[in-house]
């Protein structure tokens, strides 16, 4: 067994149908008494209606959270919040509501309790992006993890199959490169192995059949797994490659991810044989990055980078950002092997 | 999928060979700057090692930690702390050793930094249990818990085969009991099968071949996860006969466990099916209650309460005490099946 380093935060997850019922009972057990729910316009209906459920507690909204997290938009939850005098963020939605809640919490030293209703894991990792003036930046310090959180996969349900599907496959990812990591440890392994096989079992029923509760509990079971070995150990090139075409190229960010997924995995298939066959092994298959691609195929997602919008001409750039952006990565990275992986991508081929 | 509640404190764990070399670092990384090393007499040694590699950042050393943690005994390292200006303590040693770190850390506060050399996992679980005036007081309260835990596998070796098995035994009891807890959760399933697994694979080399690191790495591994199972799930019915057999008929603790589990989990096979399937699984074996005996055959630890010192005239007193008060385990337990258990283990058969 290799040396390894195991440091993990404290966390208290509440988990299953009617999870979300218990907020009044986190936040008394926090000892808030006026709680600042920060979600996107979008679920303003909803949290509205779940402030109305907090007894004895003075809740607020600001249901003005956006995708990318503006330095603007910190700096407006941040009045809010003392304009209502809040001692807790009820950081409600996907990872945009939850990015600002993580900002608005460090910034202002008070607690958070995330309620996620999508598959992004933001809520237990140790880090946000924002922009500013354009450029993506980004912070990173234990003190925003939320003291709770709140997993309710009826929340889910309303989640479209073609933000399912491919969100699912982000958080595959996630832990894929969780394998392979620098800082690997054997229990992000266990912890990545769970949430493939969750996520490989759940999400061929959840795009089927949205409404599916034992599916989509299974799903985000896998999604909480995946985040926190997104929070505790490092990525590779899989990540590199997608932050440069959903940086660049302003791809959306979850299908970059899945497009790529089976052809990073096949780029470092030699290079990583005890992370692939643990993945292969999750996924039922018998290569890992032909299980992948053909989970995604099964599941309806895009395969294909030149499907998503990716330029062709853009190839060439693309390889170069990345070769400029050195991370670690179990194989070296040269540019005509990396190339050669972004054409795979953009044609959306199977890997051989 | 079941609702639960997933709730963990902070970890920090330093695993592998040459992890004790970490010791100043680590100390200096809980902000601390001069520490008093807790052993027991006998382990005096392995204080001095520690000693060493902390340099002038070493207080002394306490070795006069025993079994049961008296008050005196952690009021004379308290003194002796206050008496050189120490500021935080490293407990070096077994379950005696981190008690006494345990009880300190209660009422002063002060950081503990644990080295464990045996397979109790007591440095992971928020147990605690402090004797004054011949009682026993036990509670749990996280703040006992170490800051920072450094299995180094090298200081394992010197532990003798006849006490490696059955420590090692219990371990994989507090896993099994884990798998079918009354406050289950799949976190701690994965973790529970994982110990079981590793410590299976390594207790038969770690009796034959004491100095073999790479077993030794398995097992302490595993005792690592098996303390982390017992600190965050309830226990059941094995855990009961075996505190009521060493408790009133003073039978050795470790070969305690190591005898009634395989009977235990006969007990239980029935009414918790998910449960043994994992384990049965994780120990390579069809059925979970004969692998567990067989194991221990494998490893020569005893197999018969009536060779441990039970008289078996106790059996009906041990069957009444542990059958009259309530107290959750996956089948209902009343005197009949528990005497027959009973006789079971007292014999040493193999599960039916």
């Amino acid at each position: 067994m290799h040396s390894f380093v195991y440091d993990v935060p404290a966390a208290r997850v509440l988990f299953g149908v009617g999870a979300s019922d218990r907020l009044g009972e986190e936040l008394r057990r926090l000892g808030t008494q006026r709680p600042i729910f920060i979600s996107t316009p979008g679920r303003r209906k909803d949290v509205e209606e779940a402030s109305t459920r907090l007894p004895n507690m003075t809740a607020a909204v600001h249901a003005e959270a956006v995708m990318h997290v503006p330095v603007e938009t910190i700096a407006a939850a941040k009045e809010e919040v003392k304009k209502h005098a809040a001692d807790c963020i009820i950081a409600f939605g996907g990872s945009s509501a939850i990015d600002l809640s993580k900002a608005v919490g460090l910034q202002c030293g008070i607690p958070i309790v995330a309620v996620p209703t999508t598959y992004g894991g933001s809520e237990v990792t140790p880090f946000y992006g924002y922009t500013e003036a354009g450029l993506k930046k980004g912070e990173r310090d234990r003190r925003m993890l939320p003291k709770a959180v709140l997993y309710d996969p009826a929340l889910t349900v309303t989640l479209p199959a073609n933000v399912s599907g491919p969100s699912g496959v982000n958080a595959i990812a996630h832990c894929v490169e969780g394998l392979y990591a620098k800082n690997a440890n054997p229990i992000a392994t266990l912890f990545a192995a769970e949430a493939i096989r969750a996520l490989a079992r759940s999400l061929p029923i959840v795009v089927r059949e949205p409404a599916n509760l034992e599916a989509r509990s299974d799903a985000l079971y896998g999604a909480w797994l995946a985040g926190v070995v997104l929070g505790t150990v490092g990525m590779a090139v899989h990540h590199n490659i997608s932050h440069v075409l959903g940086g660049t190229f302003q791809l959306p960010h979850a299908n970059v991810h899945t497009i790529v997924l089976p052809h990073a995995a096949a780029f470092n298939r030699e290079a990583a044989p005890e992370a692939m066959r643990i993945a292969a092994d999750a996924l039922g298959a018998e290569d890992a990055a032909q299980g992948i691609y053909d989970l995604i195929v099964r599941i309806g997602a895009p395969v294909a980078l030149k499907d998503i919008g990716m330029p062709y001409e853009g190839l060439d750039q693309a390889a170069k950002l990345v070769m400029d952006h050195p991370y670690y990565n179990p194989r070296p990275v040269e540019y005509s092997e990396l190339r050669q992986l972004l054409e795979n991508a953009y044609q959306g081929v199977r890997p051989a | 999928m079941r609702n639960f509640v997933y709730d963990h404190p902070a970890t920090r764990v330093i695993f592998g060979v040459g992890a004790l070399d970490r010791l100043q670092e680590e100390v200096k990384r809980l902000g601390a700057r001069r520490a008093i090393i807790l052993s027991t007499p006998e382990q005096r040694a392995d204080a001095e090692e520690a000693m060493r590699r902390l340099g002038d950042m070493a207080a002394g050393i306490f070795s006069e930690a025993v079994m049961h943690v008296p008050i005196e005994t952690a009021r004379a390292a308290r003194d002796m702390a206050k008496k050189f200006e120490a500021d935080c303590y490293v407990a070096v040693g077994g379950g005696s050793t981190t008690g006494l770190g345990k009880a300190i850390a209660l009422e002063t506060g002060m950081p503990i930094l644990a080295v464990p050399t045996t397979y109790a996992g007591s440095e992971m679980t928020p147990i605690y249990g402090i004797t004054e005036g011949g009682l026993k007081k036990t509670g749990r309260d996280r703040r006992v818990l170490p800051r920072t835990v450094l299995y180094d596998p090298t200081l394992t070796v010197s532990l003798p085969a006849h006490i490696s098995g059955p420590s090692g035994m219990n371990a994989i009891a507090h896993c099994i009991e884990g798998l079918y807890a009354e406050d289950a959760n799949p976190i701690m399933t994965l973790l529970a099968a994982e110990g079981i697994r590793a410590l299976t694979r390594s207790l038969p080399i770690v009796v034959r071949e004491p100095r073999n690191l790479e077993a030794r790495s398995d097992a302490l591994y595993g005792a690592w996860l098996a303390g982390s199972v017992l600190g965050a799930v309830g226990m059941a019915i094995h855990h009961k006969l075996c505190h009521v057999l060493g408790g009133t008929f003073n039978l050795p603790h470790a070969d305690t466990h190591t005898v009634v589990l395989p009977h235990a989990v006969a007990f239980n096979r029935e009414a918790a099916p998910e449960a043994m399937r994992v384990a049965a699984e994780a120990v390579g074996a069809k059925d979970a209650a004969q692998g567990i005996y067989d194991l221990i055959k494998r490893i020569g630890a005893p197999i018969a309460l009536k060779d441990i010192g039970m008289p078996e005239d106790g059996l009906d007193r041990a069957a009444k005490l542990a059958t009259e008060n309530p107290y959750y385990n996956p089948r209902k337990v009343e005197y009949a099946g528990v005497r027959e258990l009973l006789e079971n283990a007292y014999h040493g058969k193999r599960p039916a």
